[in-house]
């Protein structure tokens, strides 16, 4: 360029600046005439103008970056290569493995420096079990997780190198049925996750990419959750207001409820897939909010919904997608503005079922979400079937089973023929008045079904008691598997009575009341009694049943078949009673039977062998007890394949095993496995669903995950409390599970009548000679215990004592917890020689019961040495800590409570024992302590204070006063109001006059200088 | 007070009146203070957002200015100094990476929260640095309008007051230069 040449540039484009936009381009060819290359020059500027600013800028800012990148090389293990992203909540970077061989290549996100970097690690801590167990084809993978040198929380994810859905179904031009089915993967993927209960939280075309090999990945599932922990992100960007975080771009992909700082659901991520949806169908956001104000941009999404995707295309052919409007409307748009109802509870209840139903939409089906009644109806009629369905199956199964026994016996007496023509003529009328055609256009539900069903039994089978008998029967035993106890009662004694009758001649006769049909309404009757908390009416009924079946028993192979389901019951309310060891004989009997060649049957066969595993659990054989599990959840996997409720059950029973020998880490997955299967293939309200619910709040609980493991407790109880009524001592376990997690987040007063209503629903229901009962002794006692109310306690922790001595022995690990209960009393009434004696029994049980690796041994080691060091055994106490340390850093998850409490004790200790090199290992275990209190426990807490007052005494020793002083005198005033905080009180203020000693000593020694 | 202070501001004043060899002797000066205040940020006193560069030169500009006698003129031209050093060090920076890295420009659509693509290439900013160079060989003071302003943040009054222009020229100045540089830079880009 000629500075002449320059000067001309300078002059038009200055020129050309001042014509009107739509004239620049005339007034270039008139005044560059021929010159074509000046013509470009100045077309090339007048088009850069525009954005010039921003790009220069942009150039400059990627410099820094590359500066900024550049100053830190290496996180961890890894080494970055170079940074792919950025945004609020920090960089991303592609790094890869420094010490392997093979190169992993990776993504790593670094949080930006400022944000709540303690709050990110301990919820990515919380969070990556969960989130590793997350395997899926489609969704990427979260690796590891750190810290940088400066502080800042990084996480490793699966490096995915590919293209945004959005960009790539645009670039490849993509048909709409295309379009339809990556939408429909993506669905799959959510859908898997959410099974795990993990919900993504900030799914947008960003995080959906496509690799060059066509695979469709999701990014960063469950990492918003961990950035901004409960907060969406939205609200994280420094502004508590959602009206002044970000730009209004920002939200296009974030529900309503996630904007308004509600809870946070799968059906969050079901309305960011509905968006999502939208801009696959219209290439357009549901919502144009890029001029529009904050505050009306939020009403907008609350309140409007979108216009439907067909009118958004319509009359647009410069999509290159011609008639797509006319595609688009119908079932298309009524499907997009289902997943999007601002409403969360009328949006689609699942993933899944958003997928299902645009399958339905690819293969000409009527779609669930239609556009004249949208999605209000559609899921009113879902609901109201949910449970139907579920059920029907159910009750499908028991009618086809009771037919087959029908027919058998058919063949050989006409009488039972008739009988058999009968039933099955009434039963298909009764599945026709379920035809929504001649029911008013309403679908009746099976309870609906049921009940009809009872009414029309007198009025049609009047003349066939037998008949009659048969369906009460069936149809009582329904109702009791939907727990509906009331109506199940009637029904299976009018059957029973009429069985009587018809055999017998007259009730009570003696020879009648030998039928084998009888012994049927007896076992009913028996596992009703059951499942209503009446154990000893259930033994009676089924051993009157047993009785007569053992009689018949030599005969028929079937009636052998029969005695073994019900020695099957029996043997589980023996069990539900604490009789094991007749439980297991029980059980065994029954397995034989059904492995006995003329009597196989593989199905009950595996029930009982899962059965059989768990009560030599509680025998505590518990090898044997897992080879069983596991045999039995392999058998259940062949036979019924998966998902399927059995399979769930084994899943579930299995874990349970894992989680009575400590192994936490391997139940909580199994757990999680086992409730996301029912969840899948039972109805909501299902009591299996409560029990999982319940599994996996007890193993967070364990875990010492107490706040997440509140929600699904209160979830189980509620549910429990729902079909079980308020007086049925199976609540009584949740309510305990609940108390305890509550009583660990200090919340004892929410506690306390919880662990109440528990140990009176046993006492009235078990009896006060009781295991279970003792068990709630010894709750609610450790809850006064911990309330500083020793008084109350202690005969409470000797009654458990006692009983658990006369009822499981004293060779039982629940005898060993109520040993050292009484040990930890005795240590706080100031009688630690009797606290050594009791623990050290509890240890000795403890060692031989459940091995020398379990967390119960390190609890028993952490407080004997406690005990040891307080009456002067410092050397023994030393040994006993570091035992204890070990095995707990070993066992225990980093970061658990309990693994403070032994580094306080140890660090305490050294800090007695004196010598420097004590002293420097002291303070690096009473930092690591404080560190887990400050992110475990409530700031003021006063364990916390237990912790910061012996760092502070250790700072004393070091002669470090300056430092000790403020971690002295914050303590001391949570020590002194804290039960149970007496003793390091004491301590507290001992330390606080060595410390004022030091401190005149040093001034004395400064005047002498 | 410093002796550093008092010989950048004697300098400074040397400069300004004219002196073109003060300048030799305080471009070391300005430079080595740029780059501690940068590599302090960097390893440090990370905040919560990217360094800005014309925040690192009114910092440097603090430290090593006597300001007992604050002199606007002086600001001004310090900045114009320091602004710069700062594309150099930037650049610098850039050039090595560019051709140290491998893949060069490895484009990834991989973004985070905001829908804002990352300008994550060297080549950027060794474009713009190129795209300056030829520039300032046939049109020197505007050249120099970019640096003060995109590099050393310099106000379009204290440009003026540092180039000798009126208001309105650097307004100009800058919309045409820029235009021209950013349409330099897609072409050698393409």
């Amino acid at each position: 360029m000629t500075p002449e040449r320059w000067q001309r540039v300078e002059t038009l484009f200055e020129a050309a600046l001042e014509q009107p936009p739509e004239q620049q381009e005339t007034f270039l060819d008139r005044a560059c005439g021929d010159d074509t290359e000046l013509r470009r020059t100045l077309s090339d500027m007048l088009a850069c103008d525009p954005q010039a600013d921003r790009d220069l800028k942009g150039a400059i800012v990627g410099g820094v970056h590359l500066l900024e990148d550049d100053s830190i090389r290496h996180l961890g293990p890894y080494r970055l290569l170079q940074r792919i992203g950025a945004g609020g909540m920090g960089q991303v970077y592609l790094a890869e493995r420094a010490d392997q061989e093979y190169e992993q290549r990776v993504a790593i996100k670094l949080v930006r420096a400022g944000s709540d970097g303690r709050g990110i690690l301990q919820r990515f801590r919380r969070e990556r079990q969960i989130l590793a167990s997350l395997q899926h084809p489609n969704i990427a993978r979260l690796l590891d997780g750190g810290t940088a040198p400066d502080g800042r929380p990084y996480l490793v994810m699966e490096y995915i190198e590919g293209q945004p859905i959005d960009r790539y179904c645009q670039e490849r031009r993509l048909g709409l049925r295309a379009r339809l089915e990556l939408f429909q993967t993506i669905c799959r993927a959510v859908q898997h996750a959410h099974q795990q209960l993990i919900v993504h939280r900030d799914l947008k075309p960003g995080n959906i990419l496509i690799t060059d090999d066509g695979t469709l990945k999701l990014l960063d599932f469950g990492i918003a959750k961990i950035l901004s922990g409960g907060q969406h992100a939205l609200l994280d960007a420094g502004s508590e207001d959602p009206t002044t975080a970000a730009q209004p771009l920002t939200w296009s992909y974030a529900s309503p409820e996630q904007i308004q700082g509600e809870p946070i659901t799968t059906a969050t991520d079901v309305y960011s897939l509905g968006v999502v949806l939208y801009q696959l169908l219209t290439g357009e956001r549901p919502y144009d909010l890029a001029d529009v104000a904050p505050r009306e941009a939020l009403r907008r999404l609350c309140e409007q919904p979108p216009p439907a995707p067909s009118a958004r295309v319509d009359g647009d052919s410069s999509n290159g997608r011609p008639g797509l409007d006319r595609r688009l409307r119908g079932d298309l748009d009524a499907i997009a503005l289902t997943a999007l109802h601002p409403d969360r509870t009328r949006r689609y209840g699942s993933a899944e079922q958003l997928a299902l139903d645009l399958g339905r939409y690819l293969t000409g089906r009527p779609v669930i979400a239609h556009p004249d009644t949208l999605a209000y109806r559609s899921r009113k009629f879902l609901r109201r079937n949910r449970l139907p369905v579920a059920v029907a199956l159910a009750f499908a199964t028991l009618v086809l089973a009771f037919a087959a026994s029908r027919s058998q016996q058919a063949e050989r007496i006409a009488r039972e023929r008739d009988k058999a023509e009968e039933v099955a003529g009434f039963l298909v009328d009764l599945f026709r008045i379920s035809d929504p055609r001649n029911s008013r256009g309403e679908t009746l539900t099976v309870r609906e079904m049921l009940d009809e069903g009872a009414a029309r039994i007198p009025r049609e089978l009047g003349d066939n008691a037998l008949v009659r008998a048969d369906l009460m029967h069936t149809i009582g035993r329904v109702y009791r598997e939907l727990g509906l106890y009331d109506r199940a009662r009637p029904m299976l004694e009018e059957a029973l009575a009429v069985r009587r009758a018809e055999h017998g001649g007259r009730p009570g006769g003696e020879h009648g009341a030998e039928h084998p049909e009888i012994a049927e309404s007896l076992s009913a009757l028996g596992g009703l009694a059951k499942a209503e908390g009446d154990y000893e009416g259930a033994e009676r009924q089924h051993r009157r049943a047993l009785a007569i079946l053992e009689r018949h028993g030599a005969r028929r192979p079937a009636h052998r078949r029969q005695a073994a389901e019900v020695r099957n019951e029996l043997a589980l309310v023996l069990r539900s009673q604490g009789r094991y060891e007749e439980a297991e004989t029980l059980f065994r009997q029954a397995l034989a039977t059904y492995r006995d060649p003329d009597t196989a049957d593989r199905d009950a066969s595996v029930t009982t062998l899962g059965n059989l595993a768990l009560v030599l659990e509680n025998r505590q054989r518990y090898d044997e007890a897992e080879g069983l599990m596991r045999q039995a959840l392999e058998s259940s996997r062949e036979l019924y394949g998966e998902p399927h409720p059995l399979v769930a059950t084994h899943l579930n029973n299995l874990a349970f095993l894992r989680e009575r020998r400590g192994d936490y880490d391997s139940a909580l997955p199994l757990y999680r496995q086992a409730l996301a299967m029912r969840r899948q293939v039972l109805e909501p309200h299902h009591p299996e669903i409560q029990q999982s619910l319940n599994n996996l709040g007890a193993i967070l609980s364990r875990r010492g995950e107490y706040a997440a493991a509140e929600a699904p407790l209160r979830e189980a109880l509620e549910l429990a409390r729902r079909y079980l009524g308020n007086d049925h001592p199976g609540l009584a376990p949740l309510l305990n599970n609940l108390a305890l997690v509550l009583k660990r987040q200090q919340d004892t007063r929410a506690a306390e009548p919880l662990y109440r209503e528990a140990l009176d629903l046993r006492r009235r229901h078990l009896g006060e000679r009781h295991a279970a009962y003792a068990a709630s002794l010894d709750n609610l006692a450790s809850l006064l215990f911990s309330t500083g109310d020793l008084a109350a306690a202690e005969p409470l922790f000797q009654q458990a004592l006692e009983v658990r001595r006369e009822t499981l022995g004293t060779e039982h690990v629940s005898y060993a917890t109520s040993l050292s209960h009484l040990a930890r009393l005795a240590h706080r009434q100031g009688d630690s020689t009797s606290a050594v004696q009791l623990q050290q029994q509890a240890l000795d049980i403890r060692r031989s019961r459940l091995g020398e690796e379990h967390p119960r041994v390190a609890s028993s080691l952490s407080q004997l040495a406690e005990y040891l060091a307080a009456v002067g055994e410092l050397e023994e106490a030393e040994r006993c800590f570091r035992q204890a340390l070990a095995m707990r850093r070993e066992l225990l998850r980093p970061g658990h409570p309990s693994l403070a409490s032994t580094l306080t004790g140890l660090g305490e200790l050294l800090v007695d024992r004196g010598d420097s090199s004590a002293l420097n290992e002291a303070e690096t275990l009473l930092r690591e302590a404080l560190d887990i209190r400050q992110q475990e426990l409530e700031p003021e807490h006063w364990q916390t204070a237990v912790t910061a007052s012996a760092l502070g005494g250790c700072l004393v020793a070091l002669e470090r006063l300056a430092e000790a002083e403020p971690l002295l005198e914050k303590s001391l005033p949570l020590l002194v109001e804290a039960a149970g905080g007496e003793l390091a009180a004491e301590r507290t203020r001992q330390r606080l006059v060595l410390l004022r000693e030091s401190s005149t000593r040093g001034f004395l020694n400064s005047l002498a200088r | 007070m410093t002796q550093q202070q008092t010989q950048v501001s004697r300098l400074l004043l040397a400069w300004r009146q004219g002196e073109p060899a003060a300048l030799d002797q305080l471009i070391p000066l300005v430079h080595d203070e740029l780059r501690r205040l940068a590599d302090r940020y960097l390893r440090q006193e990370r905040i919560d957002h990217s360094f800005d560069p014309t925040d690192l030169v009114h910092e440097a500009y603090l430290r090593l200015v006597d300001k007992r006698h604050p002199q606007w003129q002086d600001q001004a031209h310090f900045y114009a100094v320091a602004a710069q050093l700062m594309r150099r060090i930037l650049v610098d920076h850039a050039r090595g990476r560019s051709t140290a890295k491998r893949g060069g420009g490895l484009v990834t659509l991989r973004l985070d929260d905001t829908d804002e693509p990352v300008a994550q290439r060297a080549e950027d900013l060794v474009a713009l640095d190129d795209a300056l160079e030829a520039l300032a060989g046939f049109d020197r003071e505007k050249a120099r309008v970019i640096e003060l302003r995109y590099f050393g943040g310099l106000t379009i009054d204290e440009t003026a007051e540092v180039l000798g222009l009126s208001p309105t020229t650097v307004v100009k100045n800058t919309r045409l230069a820029r235009a021209w540089l950013t349409s330099e830079m897609r072409r050698a880009e393409a």
